[in-house]
């Protein structure tokens, strides 16, 4: 009851005309930053952070989240309508949303892709009002091996990701995870694989490496295409409503999965360290898995947007719980919103919730405003982004490579990253021409830093002994879930061999 | 005639218009600063010298203390490495600064860099910032010297920001000049990560500093000793004992500085070294410099040369006691 009547008064604060125009503004600014590769939520926030100690506090905290949230919905556009992600969540959101946009899909996939964003805050902002304190009190409970036994969780449900030669996917993944060794021991802190040069001790940041293999190495492909074979130069992406309208539908008809991904997105989200982007992985991952017919996934699934963008905005709001209720930052936009505190003279930790609860209620309220009138902004704009498809080949690719490069530079304002989008936009090309798949690539250059650090850390608790993963309870059953998941392509291929035996031999 | 007298008056006006926009647009352009300053940080986005670098920036926003913006870049990566090498070829760039960590003068010896603090021109020293050892107040011990006696039997879990640097280098000095058995120092990625995995009980002690970790006393944690030449001021602190007092002679702290491109103008030095002479006298900073415990500095020139020369003396062998330098 104390919860609800709390809840009223930040709806007082949030809902406040000059807080609500702040909101959209917010919203308004992060959809652009979104949609800008390589310039994220993270650098979003930090940019206007400054600015806020102009406006009272409680309005301050709405407005730079309202641009958080904006981002979690626009970095999903470039990722569907071009193949570079916006953001680091939505590289997940290529492997299916520009499928479909090929296919003339594009206002569809986009709608989805911003319904399932709305789940995913709505359900995350449900949870963050119900569980707030128990949750982040569970958060502290998982620790460096917990860690890395969700981040094997997270690889083994991309096992089977490589449709077709299971060697491929294996040399992928292997090539992903040699990137994520190039930079600074964490450890020792001895440069590794860095060659003697200052900018390679930075290490291979997915953003640039990922925009390169999808967006540059995509735009090649079709270049190449469409010199040797006449294409037909418009996808015919339909204006109208009948797109979002058809997206309504895939959302309800699928509104288990996507609803049971923002849960599992809130939780992976909670946990210090990890973000949105593995927690969008990870529904990515489940869904193909308990998927009926696997195989349509990475041709333009409509499942294969919802799951991981709805984990992926559950998850970037699930970031903000230990922050607001312990003062832990559970992501770097949480630590760049915590640095914001400090200048409207708050002082974060578990006492905020007590003595700022108009400061904190009104924030959680937004949540709920911000959700809603997003979803409005996006839908209505859905018309007008689908019709950039039309839009003709020869005068929008120089605009893309454009943004693809600064996009790369702005990361980390550093050239290193501009050479990376361009040498592996040559690397992507190959790749697909040789057909190995990009998916694992991209995951394991991902979680791949995560999971050594993990582990490492693990390691050093433990005196180096791997027992540290079986004997905690939690650890060990996301272990065992893991094994069994690594374990069921396997299985899978010697039923199959079985049955196939067995035909033979009734032959 | 009066059309030439039309003429000669409008040429005398454009004349007189041209000089004054000449006169005085040379006038203005002697100011520093003339465009906006880029703010270098030495460190990714929600790290502590970030948020330092973003608080100052957002009391010059409220107070104008100079005309121009100043824009913050992060530049993350090497451990500073990225950061220092950019700011260096920026040489007499007079609109450029950047906020440090004491890996402005580790990471060079460590890794070897073929530059090193002096290469830059040092600027202001802003404060210095504390090392407090923190346990989890659910913890056995009650005093820092408990602590120390109970190292010496076990290696106790510890963990800190980042490796080979700030954290790892208090734990290395309390190893040698307390001869405790060697402590398991966890790294972690900053010090939110830091302060979690003591809050979470992941490791048993931290060195965070109070503006990381102060959040979560005393609900969560205690400070055991804060390792510097006199007691914290913060409120709350005032009964922590330093090293020093408890029989730990270790001082170490943080050190919050800023330098500029090697080849500055003596304007543009004289113009920064105003700009935070303003900057700490606001009340913005005041707050929080108190809240911290931060013992605020303002050490400029050849005084900051010399502290920033000792300072380095004093890394260069606790680096070479923990075999990290040949």
């Amino acid at each position: 009851m104390e919860t609800l009547a709390n809840l009223m008064v930040g709806f007082g604060v949030a809902i406040q005309p000059f807080a609500m125009l702040m909101m959209t503004l917010g919203l308004l600014l992060g959809l652009l930053v979104g949609v800008l590769p390589g310039l994220g939520g993270t650098a979003g926030v930090a940019l206007l952070l400054p600015l806020t100690v102009l406006v009272p506090k409680e309005v301050a905290v709405i407005f730079l989240a309202a641009i958080y949230w904006g981002a979690l919905f626009g970095g999903v556009i470039t990722s569907v309508l071009f193949a570079i992600p916006g953001e680091p969540w939505s590289v997940a959101l290529i492997f299916d949303g520009y499928p479909m946009a090929k296919k003339g899909k594009a206002g569809v996939a986009l709608a989805a892709a911003f319904l399932s964003s709305f789940v995913g805050i709505f359900v995350a902002a449900i949870f963050f009002v119900a569980f707030a304190l128990p949750l982040a009190m569970l958060a502290l409970k998982f620790h460096a091996p917990e860690m890395f036994c969700i981040m094997l969780l997270a690889f083994s449900t991309f096992v089977g990701l490589g449709t077709g030669d299971a060697s491929k996917t294996l040399v992928s993944t292997a090539f992903g995870l040699i990137l994520t060794m190039v930079g600074l021991d964490i450890v020792t802190g001895a440069p590794r694989l860095t060659f003697g040069s200052i900018a390679w001790l930075s290490g291979y940041h997915f953003v640039p490496v990922t925009i390169g293999l999808f967006g540059i190495g995509e735009i090649m492909i079709d270049g190449e295409e469409r010199f040797t074979t006449e294409i037909k130069e418009i996808i015919h992406a339909k204006l109208g409503w009948q797109d979002i309208k058809e997206a309504f539908q895939a959302t309800k008809k699928h509104f288990g999965l996507t609803g049971l991904s923002a849960v599992l997105g809130f939780f992976v989200g909670i946990l210090p360290g990890t973000g949105a982007t593995p927690a969008s992985f990870l529904g990515y991952g489940i869904a193909k898995q308990y998927s009926k017919n696997p195989e349509r996934y990475g041709e333009g699934a409509i499942e294969g947007i919802l799951a991981p963008q709805a984990a992926a905005n559950s998850a970037g709001t699930g970031a903000l719980l230990p922050m607001v209720t312990l003062g832990i930052p559970g992501s770097p936009t949480a630590a760049v919103l915590l640095s914001g505190l400090y200048m409207w003279g708050l002082w974060p930790g578990p006492r905020l919730f007590l003595e700022e609860p108009v400061f904190v209620w009104g924030l959680i309220a937004s949540l709920f405003l911000a959700g809603a009138v997003c979803l409005i902004i996006c839908l209505a704009g859905t018309p007008m982004l689908a019709a950039i498809m039309r839009v003709p080949w020869g005068m929008l690719t120089p605009i893309i490579v454009v943004a693809c490069f600064v996009g790369s530079y702005v990361m980390r304002n550093i050239m290193f990253d501009v050479w990376c989008t361009l040498i592996f936009g040559g690397i992507g090309y190959v790749m697909k021409k040789l057909k190995y798949p990009l998916a694992p690539l991209a995951v394991a250059l991902v979680l791949g830093e995560m999971a050594e650090r993990f582990l490492r850390q693990s390691l050093i608790m433990s005196d180096g002994s791997l027992a540290i993963f079986v004997t905690r309870p939690l650890s060990g059953t996301f272990l065992a879930i893991a094994v069994c998941l690594f374990l069921f392509p396997v299985y899978q291929l010697i039923r199959a061999k079985k049955q196939a035996g067995g035909e033979e031999a009734e032959a | 005639m009066k059309k030439i007298r039309q003429r000669s008056s409008f040429l005398l006006i454009t004349v007189l218009v041209c000089a004054s926009v000449f006169l005085f647009g040379e006038v203005a352009e002697a100011a520093w600063p003339e465009r906006p300053i880029e703010f270098i940080i030495m460190a990714g986005t929600g790290g502590g010298a970030d948020r330092y670098a973003r608080f100052l920036i957002s009391i010059n926003t409220k107070d104008k203390l100079i005309d121009e913006a100043i824009l913050p870049v992060n530049k993350a990566g090497g451990a500073g490495a990225v950061a220092m090498q950019y700011v260096l070829s920026q040489k007499g760039n007079n609109h450029m600064m950047m906020i440090t960590l004491n890996s402005f003068l580790t990471t060079p010896l460590f890794q070897n860099l073929p530059f090193n603090y002096k290469s830059f021109t040092p600027l202001y020293l802003v404060a210095l910032d504390n090392f407090p050892l923190w346990v989890h107040k659910d913890a056995k011990w009650k005093t820092a010297m408990e602590f120390i006696e109970d190292a010496k039997t076990r290696s106790i879990l510890v963990g800190g920001t980042g490796s080979k640097q700030e954290d790892e280098i208090v734990w290395r000095t309390i190893e040698a000049k307390m001869g405790t058995k060697p402590f398991k120092y966890v790294p972690y990625k900053g010090g939110g990560d830091v302060a979690k995995a003591l809050v979470g009980k992941e490791v048993e002690a931290t060195v965070n500093q109070v503006s990381e970790a102060g959040p979560f006393y005393p609900e969560f944690t205690r400070p055991l000793c804060v390792f510097q030449e006199k007691r914290l001021t913060a409120e709350g602190y005032e009964n922590v004992p330093t090293g020093n007092e408890v029989g730990i002679p270790i001082e170490y702290t943080m050190m919050r500085g800023i330098f500029g491109p090697p080849g500055m103008s003596d304007e543009a030095v004289k113009g920064f070294i105003d700009l935070f002479d303003k900057l700490v006298q606001t009340q913005m900073w005041k707050d929080f410099a108190s809240k911290s415990g931060l013992m605020t500095d303002g050490r400029t020139g050849a005084e900051f040369n010399k502290f920033l020369d000792t300072f380095n003396q004093a890394h260069i062998e606790t680096m070479k006691a923990a075999g990290w330098l040949k």
